[in-house]
């Protein structure tokens, strides 16, 4: 029975990382359509950033993090006026081509700006574990979750509570309708830009504090996409549920499973299960259904 | 901008791209003294492995300095073309073409799969290519392909002969591999391994293949903990293998269990990511990847400092090793036959010739022959201890598995 | 299925014609003699990177069938074509077929492969598709490396070539032996579009409700483009076993497949001259920046060779962008204005 919970409970707190990463894509799908191919570059830029304000520059952690959030907001209102604003309007498949050229050239200044082997920050988390019981937790993944959870109830009282958040909400719904009501659709596209920006770059300076400041960590990003499907293409909540989901799934079915089939199975069974799911619920957990008897 | 000038940009960007192809292709011929010998060298500085780039660009610029210095090859002077691939077996396809008709008389590899996804196109084009990484297609049957390290499951089997010979308890070791589930980790066992160490008394107690990019590895370690293991081995990059170090000290096994790896980590970079959790560690080595043996006298030679980052080591070794083989070559060619007869086939004869090289002491033993396509013939177990790394053990020779299975 | 104003049929063959005019089809002969002759001046490298281009272009109809004709996103071709290559691998390598017998066998293994991944389809749309393809791809190749027996796992299947008379192959032959493939493969795909299966497939990308109503079986209909598109994965796949005599799991990453979709949109979505746009374009541009780089390295010496790979990428990833900025609806688009403005000149506007 420890094995077993210390199995979920170490996939839970990962979880809540690719929660993070899902919520950042669910939020650009939600309100443009568009799905943001480059997610896990801009995971490594977010990574990649914070390392050099902390590191190559020296600065002191608070102000790294400030700057870190400031940069996040520039990235994101470059991209939202420079590519996107351009598309607006023309087929989706083209923006979504566009963000894989994004993807490029954000891999481009990565080689150029910060070459060689990968980095690690200093620690901010301390990594002696604790103990509850018969289960050993990991500050380092305990930190991470808690973190993640907190980034998540800001966000849901800003989306729920905030007029900001209101504007989002219906511009989700529908463009037109938002437009004519008086909300400036434009301005909810840089904003909404910008914050998953935002929660990508928390996400992948998580995510990089674990493992380490390296490309690798694109590859993670990919695990951000099965938790978007699991939750639901257009819900916020259904982000941390599907990625808590596959959290757990990773580890108990790569705890159960992989002795008996050789290994690899962390990887494939996030999709495994996804495949299953979907077939029983087409839209996901938590995602908007649509009525058809075809 | 109107739809018309953006068409014309349109226009003009396509026939540049079906000009230029053209026009660079044809490989240029020129007869001036020294005599030209291109070498093509494959690099990935964009993709999975664009991190290890930067130190490998540095030793091909030190390995230029020394040819000059040393006078190595007279009446030779060396065009090197170095190409980016990013790991893209089409990008792979197209620069070597280039290599080729750039009359290319050796080629260098620096990752898994440009060895692999050229190595007909070698055959037939009649180019030798030394590789650093060697699985079983590459050597067999033997080809075009040189691979300097032993293979992952002989250095397997080295380990064992190497735990066998320091055992000293009634019962028999158990191992477990713990590895990455990539080609190369993957690489560290097969049905061969499995039946030599039951027949030399070794105990495989569990195999666990840790993903790509590992957040945490709990499932893997509490199984292997629960097995009762005294030893792993495999492939695993700095990186995650941090994050097992970690999770094995969280779990409580990290003095009880000795991990083990192949040659293929930079343990400076270990040490660097897990500090004090990496006591202990081992590795078998085939060339001097860590700076107490580096041979330095070639540095002083050279008129340059060694490097502070005791990282450097793991890189500049690899490149040393793989162009004094090929360098050597050249001059089994170039003192026999005159500069004028290099070229592939030529290399691809010198190559097999190679004997006992070690690279200005930069490796073990390496020796080719003409169905002998592995380099290295020995191994040494390395261990991190006290923030430093040293040997601790002499030459092991790597044992022949399939005659062990025949043979007993 | 584009037609210029002031067109007008007069029988129904001509509805149904694929070359409409002479001009037509002597374009067409003319540059299918260009693409033949092109061994006798062209270097190995170039005729290497259109042999790849070939294999390339037969494998991205297939996704193009699928989703540029029948609105089905697909992440999975390029996990197809990994069936492909390894079905007619290992039955060369491990029982001795012959290529001509192994590619029709792998093709057609592929398309029940290809079927299997379909049947999601019957439930999900748009990126939950994708979604399930992306598992497709996932779990092809988890049995290819989980089967070292049959597909020698990571290490690779060593694959014996074609050989026609006995002689062995060489560059230019493989050339040949591509173009011969491709140029039927996008005949074939051509036609394909003019038949009922390719008006039904049409049909079900613009409003499958409709197409329901009026009588299409949508089920049927959607796993027979499945089942297609694989096949034609499939022979690219065994093309490219054959062209590079050993293959391994890496050579099949995922990021390909998304390529593989980029090229479809860059080129013109649903149409075959799109997809022979959008491959020549992406491939030719890697080329471009593969050559600029060392291009780039000498005329600054002090910028290292990976400075300039670094900035070949960002080149690449900025054109792309900037295309699709102009042109959202592909090149084939582009190209249909280039033709009418010719036609309608002086008047083109």
């Amino acid at each position: 029975m420890a094995t077993f919970l210390q199995m979920m409970l170490t996939g839970v707190m990962v979880g809540g990382i690719y929660g993070l990463m899902a919520l950042g894509i669910i939020l650009v799908y939600k309100a443009t359509g568009i799905f943001n191919f480059a997610h896990g570059w801009f995971v490594l830029i977010g990574g990649f950033l914070f390392w050099a304000f902390l590191v190559q520059l020296g600065l002191p952690f608070s102000v790294s993090v400030l700057l870190l959030l400031a940069s996040g907001c520039l990235l994101g209102l470059l991209i939202e006026r420079l590519i996107m604003r351009p598309l607006i309007g023309q087929p989706v498949l083209s923006a979504i081509m566009a963000t894989l050229g994004l993807a490029q050239i954000l891999a481009g200044i990565q080689t150029l700006v910060w070459p060689g082997p990968g980095r690690r920050y200093p620690e901010f988390i301390s990594s002696e574990p604790m103990r509850f019981g018969d289960l050993m937790v990991s500050q380092q993944h305990l930190w991470t979750f808690i973190i993640c959870l907190i980034v998540f109830g800001v966000f849901i009282f800003f989306f729920k509570y905030t007029l900001l958040g209101l504007s989002m909400r219906a511009t989700a719904e529908d463009h037109q309708l938002a437009q004519s009501s008086g909300i400036n659709v434009k301005t909810v596209f840089s904003v909404t830009w910008i914050i998953a920006v935002l929660m990508t770059f928390t996400g992948g300076v998580l995510l990089c504090s674990i493992y380490q400041v390296s490309p690798t960590v694109t590859e993670m990003g990919l695990k951000a996409f099965p938790a978007v499907l699991f939750g639901g293409l257009e819900s916020v909540p259904g982000s941390i549920i599907g990625g808590i989901s596959v959290g757990m799934l990773e580890g108990l079915g790569s705890g159960y499973l992989d002795p008996l089939v050789g290994g690899g199975m962390k990887e494939l069974i996030p999709y495994i299960i996804l495949l299953l799911v979907l077939v029983i619920i087409p839209y996901g957990l938590f995602g908007q259904k649509r009525i058809e008897r075809i | 901008m109107g739809k018309r000038t953006g068409f014309i940009c349109l226009s003009i960007l396509f026939l540049v791209m079906i000009i230029l192809p053209i026009q660079t292709a044809s490989g240029k011929e020129e007869s001036s003294k020294p005599v030209k010998v291109t070498i093509g060298v494959l690099a990935d500085m964009t993709g999975p492995y664009a991190p290890m780039w930067p130190p490998f660009e540095e030793a091909f610029k030190l390995v230029d300095k020394w040819l000059e210095v040393s006078n190595f090859l007279p009446g030779i002077k060396i065009h090197w073309m170095i190409l980016d691939h990013g790991h893209d077996a089409g990008k792979i396809i197209s620069v070597y073409k280039q290599m080729r008709d750039a009359q290319a008389a050796l080629i260098i590899s620096n990752s898994s799969i440009d060895a692999s996804t050229l190595k007909k196109m070698l055959a037939d084009d009649r180019i030798p290519m030394i590789s650093q990484g060697s699985t079983v297609t590459l050597i067999d049957p033997p080809g075009w392909v040189f691979c300097l390290p032993p293979l992952y499951t002989d250095q397997t089997a080295a380990f064992m002969d190497w735990i066998l010979a320091n055992w000293k308890k009634e019962r028999k070791p158990k191992l477990a591999i713990l590895t990455w589930d990539t080609a190369a980790g993957r690489g560290v066992i097969s049905p061969d391994v499995r039946k030599y160490a039951k027949i030399k008394g070794v105990e495989i107690v569990g195999e666990e293949f840790i993903p790509r990019a590992p957040l945490e590895t709990t499932n893997e370690l509490i199984r292997i903990r629960d097995a009762g293991t005294d030893f792993t081995f495999g492939v695993l990059h700095a990186s995650p293998w941090s994050v097992v170090l970690k999770d094995a000290q969280r779990l409580g096994v990290s003095g009880k269990i000795k991990f083990a790896t192949s040659y293929a980590i930079n343990l400076y970079e270990l040490i660097k990511y897990a500090g004090p959790l990496a006591d202990g560690f081992l590795s078998t080595q085939w060339y001097s990847s860590i700076p107490e043996e580096v041979p330095t006298k070639l540095y002083k030679t050279l008129g340059v400092d060694i490097p502070k980052d005791p990282l450097f080591a793991f890189s500049h070794g690899l490149i040393w090793t793989e162009m004094i083989v090929g360098l050597r070559a050249l001059k089994i060619t170039l003192d026999e036959k005159g500069p004028k007869a290099i070229s592939g086939p030529e290399t691809y004869k010198s190559l097999q010739r190679v004997k006992n090289e070690d690279c200005l002491g930069w490796s073990t033993p390496l020796s080719f022959g003409e169905n002998k396509r592995v380099g290295a013939d020995s191994v040494i177990v390395t261990e991190i201890s006290k923030g430093g790394a040293r040997y601790i053990s002499d030459r092991i020779k790597i044992p022949d598995i399939k005659a062990a299975i025949a043979g007993k | 299925m584009w037609r210029p104003g002031g067109t007008f049929d007069t029988s129904y063959r001509e509805t149904l014609a694929i070359f409409r005019t002479r001009f037509h089809k002597f374009m067409l002969l003319l540059l299918f003699i260009l693409l033949l002759t092109t061994p006798l001046y062209a270097s190995q490298y170039f005729l290497s990177v259109l042999s790849v281009a070939f294999i390339i272009i037969i494998a991205v109809h297939g996704l193009n069938i699928l989703t540029g004709y029948t609105g089905q996103i697909s992440l999975g071709q390029v996990g197809f074509m990994a069936v492909g290559a390894y079905v007619s691998g290992i039955l060369g390598a491990r029982f001795g077929l012959p290529f001509w017998a192994s590619l029709p066998c792998a093709a057609f293994s592929t398309g029940v492969v290809g079927l299997i991944f379909g049947l999601p389809s019957l439930r999900l749309k748009g990126f939950y598709l994708a979604m399930a393809t992306l598992a497709a791809h996932f779990i092809i190749l988890w049995i290819i490396i989980h089967a070292p027996e049959f597909s020698g796992g990571v290490d690779g299947l060593i694959i014996p070539r074609l050989q026609i008379a006995g002689l062995g192959m060489t560059e230019r032959s493989l050339y040949y032996v591509n173009l011969i493939f491709v140029a039927g493969m996008t005949y074939f795909a051509r036609n394909l579009a003019r038949t009922r299966l390719g008006r039904s497939f049409v049909a079900i990308r613009d409003n499958d409700l409709a197409a329901e109503v009026m009588g299409i079986d949508v089920f049927r209909y959607k796993l027979t483009a499945f089942f297609i598109s694989a096949v034609f994965a499939g022979v690219a796949g065994s093309l490219w076993a054959n062209y590079l005599g050993l293959i391994t799991p890496e050579q099949f990453p995922l990021m390909d497949a998304i390529w593989f979709l980029g090229m479809i949109i860059v080129g013109g979505m649903g149409s075959v001259l799109g997809t022979i746009f959008g491959v020549v374009l992406l491939k030719g541009l890697s080329e471009v920046v593969i050559l600029l780089g060392p291009m780039l390295g000498s005329i600054a010496p002090a910028l290292g060779g990976r400075v300039a790979a670094a900035m070949a990428q960002i080149f690449f990833g900025v054109v792309i962008i900037v295309f699709l900025i102009f042109e959202p609806r592909g090149l084939a688009h582009r190209w249909g204005l280039l033709k009418t403005s010719f036609r309608m000149w002086p008047f083109s506007y």
